[in-house]
């Protein structure tokens, strides 16, 4: 009998996931014992009554890897260990089903899983992992927020979208002399921002690991108007990012609107505009090398899951492929470190990051 | 009297030139007493009578960092260590005019250089500074084959390029029933013909550091045929050879290039192909030059912003005789003997091959 290996993603899509999958694919196709099969719509998939899973042939996965989104459909609420269970009285409740899915697991003969995720997913994974599950990681975050692997696939292609939306709105504050403020993904680590800003050639960035001021910005912007000045200005601003004033009050949230609006009290002469990049950030198909890096991963890990190393990620690191146990993973985040080389190209250009 | 550094192109274009002189000029004007001067293609605006250089500020280079190319024109041929003279008999010779261009430039009262080139480029800069040149170098190499960086700018663009081409490819490929060759840049090293290969999805990828048997190569599309999937995709390092053969190249017909013109293997892998067999339709495309124009990506144009902002660094600091390299995550700054003394070549063990076997491709071996 083959072997079965699950695949589940879970999390926010990205940019390379369906490359990832085609990887697992071909690379277990480059042998006969092994059958691959996916869950749809993360965990639901294998917790369902009648499971949904699909058979992922190398039909299926022909020519999906330049692909955006994932053909599994994913899902970043779905957690085995608080999982919403309908109850008799009709009401939602959320229950640890993680026995059922192990006891799903164990019935339909999968001998591993395979879970593409970020942070959170890599705890749950952890968690099956202690009660036996033979697992293996692939990290997935479009923030560049893990710190156990060098590069993650998708933020390359979130940072040049946002970069090429800097171009634009570069032209057209030009034209204009407006000021425009771009708002893009990055909750908690400002990498999506400083990436766009540096490649696209804004006068400020602000990111959530520098607390910003409005006087500063302000300042800057002023800069840009003055006599030997350009006559407009782009600010690249992360969601996350926030601003203190001199009582120590933060404002966060809506960001692009605030500082709009904060420039306008503070009676900024130019005219102000915000766009909000969203989900762009997340769709279309990844640049190669996303989807080399995606590949890389997807072949590592089913061969992690042919040398029995469960309990462990499969990461990029100094150039090259290796792995790392999932204790490990857990409660590393790669926020900006502000020695970072490219928070001193950003200064050393004139950036300011507002504070 | 404020100071000056000098600032030029060197070798092939590759998209984030421009980048990197910005990045230099936007430094520079963070301090009081520098400015950066351009010299026009390469060290020969400085050597040159009348002297062909320009003013870089800020202004100039505002929005030039996603224009491909170089705005100070960029050589390969001559220099200052080989400069082409034409004799009475309508012969070339090369001189060296490096002594008497180090005494220009102290005369222009030029206090650094920073030199934007490939190995050939590090290499002058090298003898430059042996002589008493305060020079820094910053690495330009679309093939990306220099060791000492992580990447060189340009080079991801290059990819990116060549994947939307294999993309391209394969689904007109699928339609006809063809195989479709793709002839990418790479002389001695096979990077981008393999990371393409790998982000577009080719079957099979030819690269200078895996000789190709031909008939294994027939074995494989005759395979892909056989199994249903009517198509095949080849990318293919216009440096790869087969095991029994050399590398196709022809001697360049510029004056004082001592480069060979590669280029001829998509066809040549055609006609061996029909030789040893193959009756599939074939076609072939060389991507040429639209692997080094256009707007850079992201990821390049950072890097190159990265470059050059630590190469002016470098002169404020008055550490000549060094190359900026990328080493992740950092920006470091390293000898030129040591940059030029290894190449970058893809190792048959390495991760990125392992991949592609992994997923079924072969190198035709």
């Amino acid at each position: 009998m083959k072997q079965r290996i699950l695949v589940v993603n879970s999390g926010g899509d990205c940019p390379g996931m369906n490359a990832v999958i085609r990887a697992i694919v071909k690379r277990a196709h480059q042998e006969s014992d092994w059958e691959i099969i996916g869950s749809i719509n993360g965990f639901d998939g294998i917790l369902s009554e009648p499971l949904e899973i699909i058979p992922l042939t190398e039909k299926r996965v022909e020519g999906i890897h330049h692909q955006g989104g994932t053909i599994l459909t994913t899902n970043n609420k779905r957690n085995p260990f608080s999982y919403p269970v309908n109850q008799a009285d009709g009401s939602i409740k959320n229950e640890d089903v993680s026995d059922k899915l192990i006891y799903n697991l164990k019935v339909f003969g999968f001998d591993a899983v395979i879970h593409i995720g970020g942070n959170e997913s890599h705890k749950i994974s952890l968690k099956l992992s202690e009660k036996g599950v033979n697992i293996i990681g692939i990290p997935k975050t479009i923030n560049n927020d893990l710190a156990i692997t060098d590069y993650s696939f998708g933020f390359q292609t979130a940072a040049q979208v946002a970069t090429e939306a800097v171009d634009k709105l570069v032209t057209t504050a030009n034209s204009h002399n407006r000021v425009l403020i771009l708002e893009v993904m990055g909750r908690d680590a400002g990498w999506i921002a400083l990436h766009a800003a540096i490649a696209g050639g804004a006068e400020v960035c602000l990111i959530p690991e520098i607390p910003f001021s409005m006087e500063s910005v302000y300042k800057k912007l002023k800069s840009r108007y003055s006599e030997d000045g350009r006559g407009f200005a782009n600010i690249v601003v992360a969601e996350g990012a926030y601003c203190k004033d001199q009582n120590g009050e933060i404002t966060r949230g809506n960001i692009a609107r605030k500082i709009a609006a904060g420039l306008k009290e503070m009676h900024f002469e130019a005219d102000i505009r915000e766009t909000i990049l969203g989900h762009l950030q997340r769709g279309g198909s990844p640049i190669a090398f996303d989807r080399i890096l995606a590949t890389e991963l997807g072949v590592k890990a089913f061969e992690l899951v042919k040398e029995k190393k469960f309990g462990t990620m499969a990461i990029h690191k100094n150039s090259e492929l290796s792995h790392i146990t999932l204790k490990k993973v857990i409660n590393q985040y790669n926020k900006v470190d502000l020695t970072h080389n490219l928070i001193h190209t950003a200064r050393g250009i004139g950036i300011s990051f507002g504070d | 009297m404020k100071k000056k550094v000098l600032v030029l192109t060197g070798g092939g274009d590759c998209p984030g030139l421009n980048a990197v002189i910005r990045g230099i000029v936007k430094r520079a004007a963070q301090t009081d007493d520098w400015e950066v001067v351009g010299s026009i293609q390469s060290f020969d605006g400085v050597l040159r009578e009348p002297t062909e250089t320009i003013e870089l500020t800020e202004k100039r280079v505002s929005g030039i960092h996603y224009q491909g190319g170089t705005i100070l024109g960029t050589t390969n041929k001559g220099g200052p260590l080989a400069w082409p003279v034409k004799e009475n008999d309508g012969t070339w010779s090369f001189i060296d005019r490096s002594d008497e261009m180090i005494r220009k430039l102290n005369h222009m009262g030029i206090n650094a250089v920073i030199s934007i080139g490939g190995d050939g480029s590090q290499r002058i800069s090298q003898v430059l500074f042996e002589k008493g040149l305060n020079i820094i170098g910053v690495p330009k190499t679309i093939d990306n084959d220099l060791s000492a960086t992580d990447y060189t700018f340009g080079y991801q663009t290059a990819v990116q390029i060549a994947t939307e081409a294999v993309d391209r490819l394969v689904t007109t490929a699928a339609s006809h029933n063809r195989v479709i060759i793709l002839e990418v840049m790479g002389r001695d090293a096979g990077w981008i013909a393999l990371s393409s290969a790998i982000a577009g999805g080719a079957e099979i990828c030819l690269i200078p550091e895996i000789p190709y048997d031909i008939n294994k190569v027939l074995g494989v599309i005759n395979k892909r045929f056989k199994d249903g999937k009517g198509h095949v995709i080849m990318v293919v390092s216009e440096g790869a050879k087969p095991i029994d053969g050399n590398v196709l190249s022809q001697k360049s017909d510029e004056i004082g290039n001592a480069n060979l013109k590669l280029g001829g293997i998509a066809s040549k892998l055609l006609k061996d192909l029909k030789a040893a067999g193959c009756n599939a339709d074939m076609r072939e495309t060389v991507l040429g030059h639209l692997q080094r124009g256009g707007v850079p990506i992201a990821f390049d144009r950072i890097l190159a912003t990265q470059f050059g902002v630590k190469a002016m660094e470098l002169a404020l600091e008055g550490d000549f005789g060094k190359m900026v390299a990328y080493q992740h995550p950092s920006i470091v700054a390293v000898p030129f003997l040591d940059a030029i003394s290894n190449y970058n070549f893809v190792k048959p063990d390495s991760s990125l091959v392992k991949t592609a076997r992994g997923i079924g491709m072969s190198f035709g071996d």
